[in-house]
């Protein structure tokens, strides 16, 4: 019984000391990844409770790498946007400028059941009122209203409104995001233009969006 | 950089654990089956020579490596080998042979298997 207890209290240490390392998420808001390790550790964890002629170093050698390799992918995430895309993936407008996009609802092997279903998780029950659905890396879905139907609508208050439009990042973290500037019709000319006006460097940029309508947003790097 | 040099640092224990494990199983097995190989050639060339010594040898290297052994083999893989020492040890003071001789071949094919199990080659990894 007592080797339980000096298991339990290693093990214990042990998930603490990973946890900490692998850094603070909520597990709805896990990449499909992470959560697949986290409960794989949590497997690795328990095996040797169940067998104390299995060594701890059985469960502490594969935790040590995999916690290792998941610190690693994170790091390597973080310089590289192509191995982030490899990872994670891309997120995927469904729904543009009040639009499906079938084939993406294809890719997605989603039903419009499927989709209606998450929309009325974010109270939106009329799709119709969408401008834009946007599903995320981790699976979710992110909604924006048409300007006619956000809070107090405008349309029975009599006001004119004019469509928002999604703003693009064309910067992220000193680099240029190629595919989104033509999104948006931007080329380098004007991305230059946009970083005087704002007086910043694009080394000095972490994120930069833009809209359709050249509504700019930057956000500069804080020095370290 | 913070978190690359702590992920680096933790691969790079676990994988030295790892090798440190296989390498001193190897080594020590290989040794313990020598110094068995060499009583069991002299058991059976029945000249009378001394084959307490090359046993002994290797009884006292599995009492050395025993503790390190239990840090990482499974307690299953060690129980069986240590009996067989035990009673090797027993058998070295009488001048009983026949059982020595087939408890040392049982325990140099339980060696081999126990170092062998340690080995990562392609079968046993897939």
């Amino acid at each position: 019984m007592l080797i339980f207890v000096f298991r339990a209290i290693i093990i214990y240490v042990m998930i603490m000391f990973s946890m900490r390392l692998l850094g603070k998420r909520q597990i709805g808001q896990m990449q499909p990844a992470e959560l697949v390790v986290t409960f794989l550790l949590s497997e690795i964890f328990s095996i040797p409770m169940q067998d104390v002629s299995i060594p701890l170093s059985s469960m502490i050698v594969p935790v040590l790498l995999i916690v290792s390799l998941e610190m690693l992918t994170s790091v390597i995430s973080l310089k590289s946007i192509k191995f982030r895309q490899l990872l994670q993936g891309n997120s995927i407008i469904l729904i543009k400028d009040g639009k499906l996009d079938q084939s993406q609802l294809k890719s997605l092997r989603m039903t419009t059941d499927d989709l209606l279903e998450e929309l009325r998780k974010k109270d939106v029950f009329d799709i119709s009122t969408v401008q834009y659905a946007v599903v995320e890396t981790d699976g979710s879905l992110s909604v924006m209203l048409k300007a006619g139907e956000t809070g107090v609508k405008n349309k029975n208050m009599d006001y004119s409104t004019k469509e928002v439009t999604i703003p693009y990042v064309i910067v992220s973290d000193g680099r240029v995001i190629e595919n989104n500037m033509s999104l948006c019709a931007c080329d380098r000319k004007r991305l230059d233009k946009l970083l005087k006006g704002h007086n910043a460097d694009i080394s000095e940029v972490m994120l930069l969006t833009l809209d359709k309508d050249g509504n700019s947003f930057l956000i500069k790097k804080e020095s370290v | 950089m913070k978190r690359l040099a702590i992920s680096l640092a933790l691969a790079l224990l676990a994988l030295s654990v790892a090798v440190y494990s296989y390498f001193d199983v190897s080594k020590s097995t290989e040794k313990m089956i020598s110094g068995l190989e060499a009583g069991l050639e002299i058991i059976e060339s029945e000249n009378g020579g001394d084959y307490q010594t090359p046993v002994s040898r290797s009884v006292g290297i599995w009492e050395s490596c025993r503790k390190r052994f239990e840090l990482y083999l499974y307690s299953e893989e060690m129980y069986d080998i240590s009996l067989n020492y035990s009673k090797i040890e027993k058998l070295l003071g009488t001048d009983d042979t026949v059982e020595l001789k087939e408890l040392l071949y049982e325990n140099i094919n339980s060696l081999r298997r126990m170092a062998d199990s340690q080995s990562p080659t392609f079968s046993k990894v897939f």
